[in-house]
């Protein structure tokens, strides 16, 4: 039964056929897996986009050459090479072909070549930091992102001080402002475990790394450049996820890029707003309150139905002004509210984890820091989150700063901010040591 | 176990038990230093733990049937379900698993007695059940929820006491596989007899000595990793803790340095088992079997350069470049590989079994994984896609497309030398469909719905990708039921498969030149093996096959011949 | 019953090596015991490399640890593991020539250098607690980030000198039966083990207490 084939495949006419109706097959093929690129990628939202999807382009060419070369010879196989009922011979002896392995092992090593050339171009191209970065209004500005468990921070460093000479750093929560044609250039900075910023609209992607606070941590640095897109409606939304496991909310790290249609409208929209209500906070605390508390991560682990907060990490803030006062005998609510956000380890809610972060006036984390004058305001909301509340609501303006000042020593000047004569133990030392120290 | 008491029934199964010894159940229950009992213990621990990781598998797709949180109490239950499902899937499935191969294949293969260390084999085999209800002790106790790859700070400052058990039981296992590596290294390289030159061997067993040669260099840096975890876990240390002088990169570092050779260990195996069956059953010798044997230690000793492409997203970025070019050289050996299994069926006289089926699946599944790998490699494009469900495809193309197929491939090929029986051949075919298409649609929209802006490890997702998700869920539904068909095979042929006979496939290698199952000794008289093991289509291969017939010529039925 | 059970089967025990010849035997062993070493080499190095990235980096602890380590007990430890070593090789070399009661008192010694070194550690590790380098990290401790890099390969490579002593009174229990008058290649192989553990504390030492 020995096959009478002892050389190796010869050309014949039949394999002609097979290779052009082979090689016509892989180049209809190719094109239609190319018209899918646009639709199996988001829209190219920034410059480095276009070169990310460029690379993927010829990627795909060459994936698709070698995707239709092995399942098309696989196919001509199994047609071709299928044994006849009844034949139990074996195929031909045949060994190799020293001549062939090296033509696939060098064709693939040139190929290999070629994309470590192109895709070493399209890295540095992007990845080079850019001539001007944040520039709003001729000045650049610095953007600081943080990622705690499970929220994203955005702050502003603007060039712009308050009365008392303090640097007006606007928070945006979970959304970036920008526009387009703005260089941004991001600095992360993780609070807790590793996060991976990912606008997927950028194609942009880096890891947040925990470092040692006492050293400032461990930035890292994210740039992209947003760009127009073609039929999007401005200011146009992208969201940015997580891409690093962090935890139980990993999936619900959500945020939003937001780019205006240009400077102007960035800044009539988003920036001089922000400073205006820095500089003009609500003279009532309690609108002071639950604006000051939607600048922290608060969100990222409490309910809270009036903010439209889901999170179950912690326990829930819903009600808390009729809870506050019986937690601990002898402590008025004001001063328990006060304590479970400076030091928040005090106290433990039965069924939680001690997990929440440090706030206070000279805290690491820059995220975290909060004046007297903040928690001030945050403890007024709070004592509003409930049917009935347990603060004495008609003296707030002095039954809270003494709360403050009996447990942490610390005196509130509750005129800051509204008007441009602060007392002379303004916060802003404490503050600004926060900055100083990183 | 009862037979049937149909009296004709019953007379033929007393005739065809007498054709094949083997060994009674209670033996796999029991210590045994024989390397065949030890292999078929590993297989069918590591196929059950297969059975549990793919019941987690299915759980984590009832979970992305909708967007929203339904099916799990918290994302952290979602977390450590998925931990588990990929601890048991690497660790207790597929390394032991090969672990089951070489332990049966190998000495037969090479015409060898036993392993060389056999008390040895059996201790490596013995520390995986309790390694195993460590880790799923974890799992009930407070389960580990860092993902396999247990990333601190996440696994040590803010995690439960399952992540210690789950580091003691990965530590375990990490032992028992350099055991069981040293065991394969000496057995290949000392336990020839002196006609199976290191030319003349199967190439399942240069995979296992490439893979082996792995394992025991990269394990090793998981067990340090490991301790150091550990240390920072109970013993207040901060190897890994940056506010303690420590820091979070160390990890990722020495565990990809282990943890990317690992994806070879887990998958070099694999491609030998594909040039076996490639070969024997399209009759036609391994088409350029030196370089198929020398690239699988190419991709061993490159594979030791690539680690840091995993961290791409952490990494400084002057230093992403020189891994990109290391990731994309693996290509290089990998497509040696490709090229010549296609040209080892090419021309050939293609026998469509269940185990060809599977390495042709493997082969045309496999090229998609190698392709999507160049893709991750770009570092450009990695960086979009890095994290994502692009990366889960990937990866289960490898490990899934590649390695389970194998396994299946290997399954279907050598049941008839485990047991003397063969498997059903039409349920082979019909389990091989379901396997192959459920598997594509599972896996291919991942690429897309990655690419799309999907993370990995997410139980809550954007709505936009709801009809993505549905359909892999569906379609994962239609994989995990196809595991059902093989098992019920697997059992049913066991005990009334067709008798199998020496040498049901007519190969050259030198464990089908004994009974099925071969004696305890493995060899009545010693094998003498042919002078190339894939010569096929030789007057002389033909003479020595018929020689071997003869020699057991228990008038089996030869299913190879018989289409 | 389709399999039949082993009663059946020509009588061979399962753990027969008597298939196995003794020099195929013994290369076997030594294989696998290098093989082990090589990849014991990997968990030491990992450590090894940690101090020294350590020590490049935070030169004035290491400088003051060292004010504070001294050299002479650990010297005088090191000594006797160097002696321990060479009485493994005394003790092989009695064997080889018969003497069984030779290779018993050696190998007896070779525990005892082990016991000392064990001795000595602990000797030392309760002296350093007092002065509180301690394995933990604790913020208000100056030493809080030496302890860790110094104990983790000290303390490993302690416990592999603890298993070495076992393994020689393993050797010694073995050996009174007579079961290496024929074939030394238990004690050898102890031998390697114990000379890498010996190689490795040398560099230890060097390491952290000379440099």
């Amino acid at each position: 039964m020995q096959n009478s084939r002892s050389s190796g495949p010869s050309i014949s006419p039949a394999a002609v056929v097979v290779a052009a109706v082979f090689l016509l097959v892989s180049v209809i093929g190719i094109n239609w897996f190319l018209s899918f690129v646009p639709v199996v990628l988001p829209e190219q939202a920034s410059a480095e986009s276009k070169s990310v999807d460029e690379l993927f382009y010829i990627l795909m060419i060459i994936g698709g050459v070698v995707f239709f070369l092995i399942q098309g010879m696989l196919l001509i196989s199994v047609i071709a090479f299928r044994a006849p009922p009844g034949d139990t011979g074996d195929g031909p002896t045949y060994h190799g072909n020293p001549l062939l392995e090296i033509v696939w092992t060098i064709i693939p090593a040139l190929v290999i070549v070629f994309l470590a050339v192109v895709s070493y171009n399209i890295w540095t191209q992007n990845s080079a930091p850019k001539a001007s970065v944040n520039m709003v209004d001729g000045a650049s500005i610095k953007i600081n992102v943080t990622g705690a468990r499970y929220a994203w921070t955005h702050t502003y460093a603007t060039e712009r001080f308050d009365p008392d000479g303090a640097q007006i750093i606007i928070n945006s929560g979970a959304d970036l402002h920008t526009y387009i044609g703005q260089n941004v250039d991001l600095t992360l900075q993780t609070q807790d475990v590793i996060h991976s910023y990912w606008v997927p609209a950028m194609r942009v992607k880096q890891d947040l790394l925990p470092g040692d606070p006492a050293q400032g941590g461990r930035p890292t640095q994210l740039r992209f450049t947003p760009v127009r897109v073609d039929g999007k409606t401005y200011p146009a939304e992208y969201p940015i996820v997580c891409a690093e496991l962090c935890g139980d909310g990993h999936g619900r790290m959500r945020g939003t890029v937001i780019v205006y249609e240009d400077e102007s409208r960035f800044l009539d929209q988003f920036y001089e707003p922000a400073i205006h209500a820095i500089l003009n906070p609500p003279a009532d605390p309690i609108l002071r309150g639950e604006v000051e508390i939607q600048n922290y991560i608060c969100n990222s682990c409490h309910i809270l139905d009036s903010l439209g907060w889901t999170a179950t990490t912690g326990p829930s803030l819903n009600g808390i002004a009729e809870r506050a006062g019986e937690r601990v005998p002898g402590q008025s609510a004001e001063e328990y509210i006060a304590i479970s956000i400076w030091n928040s380890g005090a106290f433990r809610v039965p069924g939680y984890d001690q997990q929440m972060a440090a706030f206070g006036p000279d805290v690491m984390e820059t995220a975290n820091i909060m004046s007297p004058e903040q928690l001030y305001s945050i403890v007024a909301y709070l004592c509003t989150q409930g049917e009935h509340s347990d603060c004495d609501m008609e003296n707030a303006s002095t039954s809270i700063p003494a709360a403050i000042q009996t447990v942490f020593g610390y005196e509130v000047d509750i005129t800051f901010g509204l008007d441009g004569d602060a007392g002379a133990e303004t916060p802003d030392a404490e503050a600004e040591s926060g900055d100083g120290s990183a | 176990m009862a037979t049937i008491a149909v009296p004709l029934g019953a007379q033929a199964e007393q005739q065809e038990a007498e054709a094949i010894r083997r060994p009674a159940l209670s033996e796999y229950l029991r210590w045994s230093v024989d390397h065949k009992i030890i292999g078929v213990q590993y297989g069918v621990s590591s196929f059950l733990f297969f059975l549990i990781g793919g019941a987690m598998a299915m759980g984590i797709r009832l979970e992305l049937w909708t967007p929203e949180l339904d099916l799990m109490v918290s994302g952290a239950a979602y977390n450590s379900l998925f931990t588990i499902h990929g601890t048991i899937m690497i660790f207790l499935f597929i390394i032991p698993m090969w672990a089951a191969f070489g332990n049966f294949v190998v000495p037969l293969q090479l015409g060898a007695k036993d392993m060389a260390f056999p008390w040895l084999n059996a201790f490596a085999f013995w520390l995986i059940p309790p390694a195993a209800i460590v880790v799923l002790l974890g799992y009930f106790v407070s389960p580990a929820e860092a993902g396999w790859t247990s990333y601190p700070p996440l696994s040590t400052l803010f995690s439960g006491d399952g992540q210690t058990l789950w580091a003691l039981g990965a530590h375990l296992l990490g032992i028992s596989s350099i055991m069981g590596s040293i065991n394969f290294i000496v057995t290949i390289l000392n336990m020839r007899p002196p006609e199976m030159t290191i030319w003349r061997m199967p190439l399942l067993c240069w995979a296992v000595l490439a893979t082996s040669i792995i394992a025991v260099m990269a394990t090793p840096f998981l067990a340090g990793a490991l301790t150091l975890l550990l240390l920072d876990r109970v013993a207040g240390t901060t190897f890994f803790d940056a506010a303690g002088g420590g820091d979070v990169l160390l990890w990722q570092n020495i565990f990809w340095f282990y943890s990317h050779p690992a994806v070879y260990i887990m998958v070099l195996p694999g491609m030998g088992v594909l040039s076996e069956v490639l070969s024997i059953h399209s009759r036609k010798p391994v088409f350029g079997y030196r370089m198929v044997g020398l690239s699988s230690m190419g991709i061993a000793f490159v594979g030791f350069t690539v680690w840091a492409h995993h961290m791409f997203t952490s990494l400084q970025p002057e230093l992403r470049i020189p891994f990109m070019i290391t990731t994309m050289i693996i290509a290089v050996p990998t497509g040696i590989k490709m090229f010549s299994w296609l040209g080892t069926i090419w021309g050939g006289k293609i026998r469509f079994t269940s185990a060809m089926l599977f390495a042709l699946g493997f082969l045309s599944l496999f090229v998609i994984g190698g392709i999507t790998g160049v893709m991750l490699a770009a570092l450009p494009f990695d960086i979009h896609v890095h994290d994502t469900y692009f990366v889960v495809s990937h990866f289960h193309f490898v490990l899934f497309g590649g390695s389970v197929f194998a396994i299946y491939a290997a399954l279907y090929h050598w049941f008839p030398k485990v047991t003397g029986r063969m498997m059903n051949e039409r349920l082979g075919v019909i389990h091989f469909f379901f396997t192959y298409f459920g598997f594509l649609f599972t896996f291919f929209p991942m690429h897309i719905v990655g690419m799309l802006g999907m993370p990995r490890r997410v139980a809550v997702y954007a709505e936009g990708f709801q009809a993505w998700n549905q359909l892999i869920s569906l379609s994962a539904f239609v994989l995990g039921f196809s595991t059902f068909i093989v098992v019920y095979n697997v059992i049913k042929s066991y005990y009334h498969g067709p008798i199998a006979g020496a040498n049901p496939w007519r190969a050259l290698t030198l464990e089908w030149q004994t009974t099925s199952p071969p004696p305890p000794t493995n060899f009545v008289d010693d094998p003498i093996p042919f002078e190339e093991p894939y010569g096929y289509g030789t007057e002389a291969s033909a003479a020595y096959l018929d020689a071997v017939d003869e020699a057991f010529s228990r008038g089996a039925p030869n299913p190879a011949s018989g289409h | 019953m389709a399999e039949l059970t082993a009663d059946h089967l020509p009588a061979v025990a399962h753990d027969d090596h008597g298939h196995m010849s003794e020099e195929e035997h013994n290369n076997n062993m030594k294989l696998g015991v290098w093989l082990y070493l090589a990849s014991e080499i990997v968990i030491f190095s990992i450590m090894i490399v940690g101090y020294i990235i350590f020590r490049i980096n935070e030169e004035d602890i290491v400088a003051q640890a060292h004010e504070e380590l001294g050299v002479g007990l650990v010297t005088a430890n090191t000594f006797v593991l160097l002696a321990s070593s060479f009485f493994m090789v005394m003790g092989l070399r009695a064997m080889q020539q018969g003497n069984r009661a030779g290779m018993l008192r050696w190998i007896g010694l070779t525990a005892l250098g082990g016991i000392v070194f064990l001795g000595g550690q602990y000797i030392e590790y309760s002296e350093l607690a007092h002065l509180g380098i301690v394995l933990g990290f604790d913020t208000a401790s100056e030493w809080s980030t030496f302890g860790m890099r110094f104990y983790a390969p000290t303390f490993f490579h302690g416990a592999h000198v603890f298993v070495g002593v076992l393994w020689a009174l393993e050797v010694l229990r073995r050996g009174a039966r007579g079961r290496y008058d024929n074939n030394p290649i238990g004690i050898e192989m102890f031998g390697l083990y114990w000379h890498f553990v010996d190689v490795v504390w040398i560099m230890l030492f060097t390491l952290i207490y000379l440099v």
